[in-house]
């Protein structure tokens, strides 16, 4: 159906004239709880639950409040920290482990590659206590590797098929070509690969801080301590039974949002890049 | 290291699953006996079949809808790029805890969001779709793929980036336009992009937890109830360690069977001298 | 206010560089919990006031899923902190291994008749779930609730509603709300505790105590004076006495924030409610004061019934982890919190009732509050239990009761379920 009405649009209208106005109306409809979600943020607490979209008048006390009651600023300190060191080490570890699986395609990576991407997909839930008692006898509880590791280790096999994804589609001959100049192995990653799978590895590296960021099961069980907490970790205490503050939830949920939207406003253009490298090479 | 955080939580779940019930450490070897209770158990075939419509569901709508919305953004928009790219992934980046609170107002009936707005055109919400047992799993559905298709479409828009520019002007000469150049030229080359996102679907279907824990628990009465919620509820309220194992052990087979059925499936094009069209 | 968020990311700063030293010399005492983090600070302040040298960790998880994953994964790895929050049957079951029995701290600190001045109610759940023979108190209970149907006074008023005696006065109360564009009842029917403590209610009315012996197989779930709780339940919903769409819908937030609103008509809660009028700010008009609120029990649901006994029991109770045995400040701080300084400070928030009698909230009380407040000590005596000593059971009963409201499941054959999954667990 959906076909057909997109075929019969085509023949009388050209795309170009359709594109702008499609995508407006759909941006309204997907927008509605991102507005209502702004919307509560600003609201009073006794109109929290009014249904309408906006109400009359907006205050910023819900923002005062949470930034008051709250060490936002350590948590931020906290968030980055293990968020800027889970980014690293798996964009290092998924940029060399998908090159050599897609390009030196070196033995057993995909038994390897298989094996980590079916432990992905067992709900957190089951492995939260194992990660506990392994994290205790290293001694990792309240520390900051306690949860970077375990982050790096979820995180890098999802970034892999990813990285992979756009190795495996990069033209061979490039490859083929630095092998014939002698090329090492490193310096084909760094010359050849590299440029290529860049938008890949922004993405990559922009998905995982998300991810990092917003991670709320491990944060709570691996920093139980105040100066250790994570930015996620300080939202409950306004969604709890017997003391729910919706505003101020909304309040602190946004600030919490704002540096993944200023992080990925300012990266999103960086996609642009493969644009460009696919035009060179020609 | 790496392997440590993976591999040791995975032999203490299945190592878990074969002994008894204690709520915190395993206790006497029981053997196969909890995978009895679970095959028995009539809430895990109801789980299987919400996870199948999850995923059924989600991952194709999400790629059809995130893919065209990111082929209109790259190809048809020029000023307006960065607002659309932006917009479209806010709700991936937007809390768990909020979507759900959202959403519970979106379907609420006569105290909800939506219901403020029809009943300017007369129309009275009877029900909530999160209170119904045969809409619940659907209704959960929906909001699962409002929040994740801005990232099919980032995906989307990356992959359409990659292609090189050649390639469209040789379908233009080709006269291949609109619909055609979509359908012969743009899908093939995105295959890539799309295992990855079939792949990474698969994944997210089996992981799934917070949404459905904060809106409905997996209720009424089990017809939202998915892996995530159900391990977590055998395992950590009720306290039957053994049987939550059993769980996530068949949740790791299930999944190592659908991650070869794919390797498998498209080993062919894993061939890279094949793939490329130019 | 500028130097100290500079002065605080500074310490941030440091935090990032150097490990936390633990050479302070004040002795620590750590406790996690599901209480109320304003609340939770004054009972400390007040605790560290009278005992100089202690300083008292606390830290606030969400009950659920944050709350019982951290005690899980921490009771796992052996890393929990000295006093647990724990609600009485199930949960303090789940670690009692984890956990050293109370008696003889509380002998030594309050004389062996302690037991004399703690509701009999709160005495009783507190063995809940022990194996037989077991009779030591692996917790000891900070508050008790009572569960109540709250209204909204002021929407009665002006509707000239009354507080309903009968099955029939509810019905059409709950039809006048809505008419009127009120949410009659409002039941966060999608929240398992919900729809138990309203179960709970019903059953008690119907025949004091059966479910109690139900849970304890010592009679079956399928006992007549259930099914009819089951079918008065199941009326609920077929009568509109609940709100449309009850079962996709969760008492908190949602419910007792429009409720304080001033939208809804009625709502199944507790004494533990009184506290939002200390909440800052007021959420609203209604709620200052309480002035706009007041409660009563379900009335009779059957031709000729009685109303619902008060129902409740221990809200709160606090463990003593074997980790927390070996420190010994840390009981002072549990002592404080169940019949001390901390005890009281929470009191005078409202929190809810305290377990133990002889105490009073105190500062700013109106008259209003004052006397919910003594109905609902007056009551706590005779209360019924609310709690389940095994988790499946309870689990159990929310699904059945689920199942019932959607209508897919017949109230003989949920019941049913439930004394399937009795019999399981009692074998």
């Amino acid at each position: 159906m959906n076909r057909s009405l997109f075929r019969r649009l085509e023949v009388h209208l050209p795309v170009r004239f359709w594109a702008k106005p499609v995508l407006g109306v759909t941006l309204l409809f997907w927008m509605i709880p991102e507005i209502y979600m702004l919307s509560v943020a600003l609201r009073p607490p006794d109109a929290a639950f009014d249904s309408q979209l906006f109400t009359w008048p907006i205050t910023l006390d819900n923002f005062i409040t949470v930034i008051r009651d709250n060490p936002l600023l350590v948590f931020f300190g906290n968030s980055l920290f293990v968020t800027s060191g889970t980014v690293i080490i798996v964009v290092a570890f998924a940029s060399t482990f998908a090159f050599a699986a897609s390009v030196l395609r070196l033995r057993g990576t995909t038994l390897l590659f298989t094996s980590l991407l079916t432990t992905l997909m067992v709900p957190v839930a089951s492995i939260v206590l194992p990660i506990a008692i392994m994290l205790k006898s290293f001694g990792w509880i309240n520390t900051y590797q306690g949860l970077i590791m375990p982050y790096a280790a979820l995180g890098i096999p999802y970034a892999i098929v990813i990285i992979k994804a756009f190795m495996d589609d990069s033209p061979r001959e490039l490859f083929e070509a630095a092998v014939i100049d002698g090329c090492t192995a490193w310096q084909m990653f760094r010359h050849v690969a590299m440029p290529l799978i860049k938008p890949a590895v922004i993405f990559v590296a922009v998905w995982q801080f998300i991810v990092t960021w917003n991670e709320f099961f491990l944060a709570l069980i691996v920093m139980t301590d105040n100066s250790h907490k994570t930015v996620t970790l300080a939202p409950m205490q306004y969604s709890g039974m017997y003391m729910a503050n919706p505003a101020a939830l909304f309040a602190i949920l946004v600030i919490i949002a704002v540096p993944l939207l200023i992080l990925y406003a300012f990266v999103q253009k960086y996609f642009i890049a493969g644009l460009l490298s696919g035009a060179v090479k020609g | 290291m790496f392997l440590v955080f993976i591999v040791y939580p995975i032999l203490w779940v299945i190592s878990g699953s074969l002994r008894g019930n204690g709520s915190l450490h395993p206790t006497a070897f029981v053997g196969l006996d909890h995978y009895r209770q679970v095959f028995q158990d009539p809430v895990f075939w109801r789980v299987l079949l919400n996870m199948f419509l999850w995923g059924l569901i989600t991952i194709p709508v999400q790629m059809v809808i995130g893919g065209t919305i990111a082929y209109l953004i790259e190809r048809h928009t020029t000023r307006s790029k960065t607002f659309f790219r932006v917009m479209f992934f806010l709700p991936v980046i937007t809390n768990v805890s909020v979507i759900s609170i959202v959403w519970s107002q979106m379907y609420a009936p006569y105290y909800g969001i939506i219901q403020h707005y029809v009943k300017f055109v007369g129309l009275q919400l009877t029900t909530s779709p999160l209170g119904d047992p045969s809409l619940v799993i659907y209704a959960l559905i929906l909001v699962n793929i409002w929040q994740w298709t801005g990232f099919s479409m980032i995906m989307y828009v990356a992959g359409l980036n990659n292609i090189p520019s050649e390639l469209w002007d040789a379908a233009k000469i080709d006269g291949a336009y609109g619909w055609r150049l979509a359908m012969g030229v743009i899908v093939p080359l995105l295959s890539p992009v799309t295992r990855s996102l079939l792949l990474l679907g698969v994944i997210g279907t089996l992981q799934t937890f917070p949404i459905v824990h904060l809106m409905t628990d997996g209720g009424p009465d089990h017809a939202s109830e998915i892996f995530g919620t159900y391990i977590f509820k055998q395992g950590f309220v009720i306290g039957d360690l053994g049987y939550a194992s059993a769980l996530s052990t068949l949740v790791l087979l299930i999944a190592l069977v659908l991650t070869i059925i794919q390797i498998v499936a498209f080993g062919a094009q894993l061939n890279p001298n094949q793939k490329r069209l130019a | 206010m500028k130097m100290y968020k500079i002065a605080v990311a500074l310490s941030g700063l440091a935090c990032l560089l150097v490990p936390v030293a633990n050479g302070n010399e004040n002795r620590e005492i750590t406790v996690w919990s599901w209480f109320i983090t304003s609340t939770m600070q004054k009972s400390i302040k007040a605790f560290q006031e009278k005992n100089p040298g202690l300083k008292v960790t606390y830290t606030y998880y969400n009950y659920s899923p944050e709350y019982i994953t951290a005690l899980k994964a921490a009771a796992a790895s052996n890393s929990l902190p000295d006093i647990i929050g724990l609600q009485p049957g199930s949960l303090t079951q789940q670690y009692r291994e984890q956990l050293v029995p109370l008696s003889p701290y509380a002998s030594k600190e309050w004389g062996n008749d302690w037991t004399s001045k703690v509701f009999p109610i709160a005495l009783k759940q507190l063995t809940m779930g022990n194996p037989t023979n077991d009779s030591n108190f692996y917790i000891l209970p900070q508050e008790c609730q009572v569960l109540a149907i709250w209204y909204n006074k002021e929407i009665f008023q002006k509707l000239g509603l009354t507080v309903p005696q009968t099955y029939q006065d509810l019905v059409s109360v709950a039809k006048k709300l809505s008419d009127n564009g009120y949410i009659p009842m409002y039941q966060g029917a999608a929240d398992g505790w919900q729809n138990e403590n309203v179960f709970l209610m019903i059953a008690n009315q119907l025949s004091p105590g059966l479910t109690d012996q139900a849970q304890a197989g010592k009679v079956p779930w399928n006992s007549p004076a259930l099914v009819s709780a089951m079918q008065c339940w199941m009326n609920l919903f077929k009568d509109h006495v609940f709100q449309e769409g009850a079962l996709g819908a969760r008492a908190y937030p949602t419910g007792a924030q429009l409720f304080a609103q001033g939208r809804v008509g009625m709502m199944a809660l507790g004494s533990w409610w009184m506290q939002e009028s200390k909440f800052p700010p007021p959420l609203s008009r209604y709620i200052q004061n309480m002035s706009g609120f007041d409660f009563f029990y379900l009335p009779a649901l059957t031709q000729g019934g009685k109303s619902s006994p008060p129902v409740g029991g221990v809200d709160i109770g606090y463990g003593l982890t074997k980790n927390g045995a070996r420190n010994p400040e840390a009981w002072k701080f549990l002592a404080s919190l169940v019949r001390g300084d901390a005890l009281q400070q929470a009191l005078n928030d409202l929190n809810d009732l305290p377990s133990f009698s002889g105490f009073e909230p105190a500062g700013e009380i109106t008259p209003n509050i004052k006397q919910m407040y003594d109905r609902f000590i007056a009551d706590l005596p005779r209360a019924e239990n609310q709690r389940f000593a095994i988790p499946a059971i309870a689990d159990a009963l929310d699904n059945a009761l689920a199942g019932v409201a959607s209508g897919t499941v017949s109230p003989e054959e949920a019941l049913k379920r439930i004394q399937d999954v009795t019999d399981k667990a009692l074998k």
